[in-house]
This record gives C-alpha cells, structure tokens and sequence, in this order.
C-alpha cells in the first residue's frame, strides 16, 4: 500500500470510523513509519484545535423568516442557551487529509493574523520543519475564551469530584496562571524575544489542555 | 417473609466478590470504565478475560459486547444494612460504588480504561492502551502501538512500552523508562523523567518542575525539553550528533562536552556537536540547563 493511501485513511482513523482489522493496520504503520506518524500527530493537532472553536449562533435568527417563507412546521434545532439543554447537533470534524492539512494553514493563517516568527533557518538542519509561531492579541483572546468556557464547564461539573481533587486541579491551575504571569511581564519587557513568545503560548496552551482533560474525564463520569 | 429477605441480603454484605470469565479473540477492545476504586488488568496466556470485583458498598458490576468492544462498567445501586435503635434496615443505596475491578487479559487485548478516583494498574499487555484518571495513580509496564496515559493528580509510570507514548500528568511527576518510539509527555505541576529511552521523536515539558532525558539522540532526530520553573538535563552518547540550542531566560547552562557557539543571542545561543543532524532544544524559564555525557 502506498503512503498516500494509508495517509487517506488517516481521518476516519482518527474519527474512530474504521473497523477493528483497518484500525489495527493503520497503527501498525504508523508505528513503524514516521513520515505517516508525524501526519496524524499534525491531523490530531489540526482536530484539537477545530474541536476548541465556539459553537457560535447566528447574531440574526433567520429561521422564523425562512419557516414563514416555506411554511415549515418541523422544529428547529435547539441551541444550547441559559436553560442548559444540550444542542441537538454537535460539531463533528470530519475532513480528508488534504482538506484538514489547508485548514490547518487557513487556521494558522487567520489565527495569526500577523507575526510569524522567524526561527532562523541557519539553525535547522535541512528537512526538519519548524512550526510556525503564532502570538497575538486575537490568539490570546481565543484562548481566554476557551479558557473561560472551559473554567464554566469544570464549575458545573465539580460536584461529580472529590474536593481534594478539585483542590488539587486550582492549584495546578494556579501554577500555570503564575507562570503565564510571569512569561506576560518577561514579554512586555523584551517584547521582540522569540522565546518568550512561544514559551507564553506554550503556557496558555497547557491551561487549555489541562482544563479540557479534566473536564472531559469528569463529565464522562 | 420480611425476615427472610434481610437474612438473604445480609448474606451478600457486605462484600460482594464477582467473578466471571469468557473466552475473546484478537481484534478486540476492552473498554473498562470505573468512578472510584482501582483498576488492574494483568496478561495471560490465554484467549479469555477474567473479570474479578471486589467492592465496598452496593451495586453490581456489568460486562457486553458491542461489536469489537467489550465493556466493563460499575452500576449503581445495592442494599445496604442501617442499624435503627436495635432493628436492622436495608436501604437502597443509589451512590457510586468503591469497585476494585482485577481483570485478566490476554497479552493483545486492546485496553481502554477510565476512571474518576481510581488507580490505574497495566502489568505485561502488549497492545494500545488509553487509560486516563482524573485521580490517582497510572502504572504501565508494557504496552506496543499508541499509549495514552494521563492522570489529573497523580503519577504517571511507563515502563518497557513501544511504540507512540504520550504521557501527561496535572499534579504529579512521570516517568517513563526502557521505552522504544515517538515520546511526548509533560507535567504541570511535577517532574518528568525520561531514562534509557530509544526515540526519534521526543517533546518533554512542564511548568513547575524538572526534567531529564536519558537515551538515544539519532541523527535527524528531534527532541525538546521546555519547562518554566525548573532544571533540565539531558544525557547523551559520547559520539552525538546535533544541533543544540539553549535557551534560559533566567538560568545558567552547563555542559561536559567542549562547545563552540555557532550562534548567540539574548538568553538563546547554539552549538553543534558531531555533524548537527539531530535537532535538540533545551529551554528553562527559570532554572539552570545541563548537557552531559552518558
């Protein structure tokens, strides 16, 4: 089988679609190929990352319009709002390689909106590929949202965890918000450094990533 | 009547012990999911799981099969005697039950195991595993393809696995050792400590911890140790080949090997040992960086 067929199993593969004999081949490649590996870690990076975007509502309800118009009577979804009733739909990401591999750039791409660090190329051997790096005030801004949704979730979750358990996650929490702090009032004073950049985006994701572990394993209880 | 009853709950309290076996084949998944307690699963020769439950409280356990799946859950619910002046009550008891659950699988069986406050025990499996505690301890010796081993507030322990490891703790160190394959595994608030490693592929990191590497560095290989609050130590070979850069913010750096810098700028500089093919980057907020020799 070529790369580039493994490589187009490699979205059902991650959605979970594939049958337990596909499955087993695929992870048997990618336990022995690197170049497929390293695409799927950049699949899974790409799916995180759609997965962390709002399920936003239209600022203008069209619907009833459009019910009137076509003299509708089937329900409409229901979204999630203040009474808590879950959607009815969830975003499900489900992409071909290609199509995730140019939404990972556009995401890149729009996310950035602007620095794209210069690591320096005489640094890196031939062949290795450094990411780029992404800081700015619309990136921080997502990130305090998914943050703060987050944060919401695991408050309404709490009372399934043990208290010291709960304890011990602010205090993790608390660790990283230090250092977030502390890379924030580094980078206001060397506000060029490349480093500290990554290292305070590298921070805020670890946030995300921890309150998203915890919040998922406590609502799957 | 009423008596009879309470003679024949009292009989199953107040520990229950389950036991049941049946026979698998390779291909499928055992999918174990436990709110408090202890999972331990253990390999055997044999195309069979045994299932064995020891709980506190009430509630009972089940086991079906979907597909290639077969499931493994807790249940809520069972008797539970109160003593009212001298007259002894049974109540339904409808809170989570303390579930032990000690399974044998066979070495190939696919695992993946949950659990809220429960520990997590894998002795001698030679398949993925996924096993995730919000509370409490993960312990794999073994385990081939991909692993994902995460513990809110616990430790985490990887031992002899191959394959793609990723391993991560809130609140608690990791460590993984003898281990073969893609590595990436971090910490917020603990060490993480890596030793007798063979990757091509390792990224390490926490926030307020140390962190060591022991193993292999291929040539164009790539590995990354980052921490905010904390020491990092890398061991390698004698005969290493690699691009190396060192960044601290507020930290010395330290190294055995003779270096010359290739390039240097505020808090950040490189060097090259042998041909430079592998690309290696050890970064400490806060903390010292050391380099030495295995």
């Amino acid at each position: 089988m070529t790369h580039q067929n493994w490589t187009h199993q490699l979205s059902e593969y991650l959605d979970g679609e594939l049958l337990p004999e596909q499955r087993a081949a695929v992870e048997a490649h990618l336990a022995v190929c690197a170049g497929c590996a390293r695409t799927a870690q950049d699949l899974r990076r790409v799916v995180r990352r759609a997965s962390a975007l709002d399920d936003r509502r239209p600022t203008t309800d069209l619907w009833p319009g459009i019910a009137q118009r076509i003299g509708a009577s089937v329900p409409r979804p229901v979204a999630a709002g203040a009474s808590g009733v879950r959607p009815l739909f969830r975003r499900r990401v489900t992409f071909t390689v290609p199509q995730l591999m140019a939404a990972g750039l556009a995401a890149l791409v729009i996310a950035g909106g602007g620095v794209w660090i210069d690591r320096t190329a005489s640094n890196q051997p031939a062949g290795i590929v450094v990411p780029p790096i992404v800081v700015n005030a619309a990136v921080s801004t997502h990130y305090d949202r998914a943050v703060a949704d987050l944060a919401g979730i695991l408050e309404a979750e709490r009372e399934h965890l043990d208290p010291k358990t709960v304890q011990a996650i602010e205090e993790s929490l608390a660790v990283i918000d230090r250092a977030i702090q502390q890379a924030r009032h580094a980078l206001r004073a060397d506000p060029e450094s490349e480093y500290l950049k990554r290292h305070l985006e590298e921070t805020t994701q670890q946030k995300l990533t921890l309150l998203r572990r915890v919040t998922s394993l406590a609502s799957a209880s | 009547m009423s008596a009879f009853f309470a003679v024949a709950i009292a009989v199953l309290l107040p520990v229950q012990q389950t036991d049941t076996t049946f026979a698998v084949r390779q291909g499928m998944r055992l999918d174990v999911r436990n709110q408090e307690g202890e999972i331990r699963i253990t390999a055997w020769q044999r195309d069979q799981i045994r299932v064995t439950a020891g709980r506190t409280g009430g509630g009972t356990f089940s086991v079906d099969q979907s597909g290639s799946i077969l499931r493994v859950r807790p249940e809520r619910g069972g008797w539970r005697e109160s003593t009212s002046g001298t007259r002894r009550r049974f109540e339904w008891d409808d809170s989570d039950p303390v579930v032990d659950f000690d399974i044998m699988v066979p070495a190939y069986m696919a695992l993946s195991l949950r659990g809220v406050e429960t520990d997590i025990v894998v002795d001698g499996v030679i398949a993925e595993i996924t096993a995730e505690t919000v509370e409490g301890v993960v312990d794999v010796r073994g385990g081939a393809g991909i692993l994902t081993l995460s513990s809110v507030e616990g430790l985490v322990r990887v031992d002899g696995a191959r394959g793609r490891i990723e391993a991560s703790s809130g609140d608690g160190d990791v460590f993984i050792r003898n281990a073969q394959g893609d590595i990436n595994a971090n910490s917020v608030d603990g060490d993480v400590s890596l030793s007798d490693i063979d990757s091509r592929n390792v990224t390490v990191s926490t926030v307020d911890g140390d962190l060591s590497y022991s193993g292999t560095i291929y040539d164009r290989g790539r590995y990354r140790l980052s921490t905010h609050d904390g020491n990092v130590t890398l061991s390698v070979p004698e005969n290493v080949n690699a691009t190396v850069t060192v960044t601290s913010y507020d930290g010395d750096f330290q190294t055995s090997f003779p270096i010359v810098l290739r390039e240097s700028r505020q808090r950040r500089f490189s060097f090259t040992l042998g041909d430079g093919s592998a690309v290696v980057e050890l970064e400490s907020f806060d903390g010292d960086i050391y380099l030495r020799r295995r």
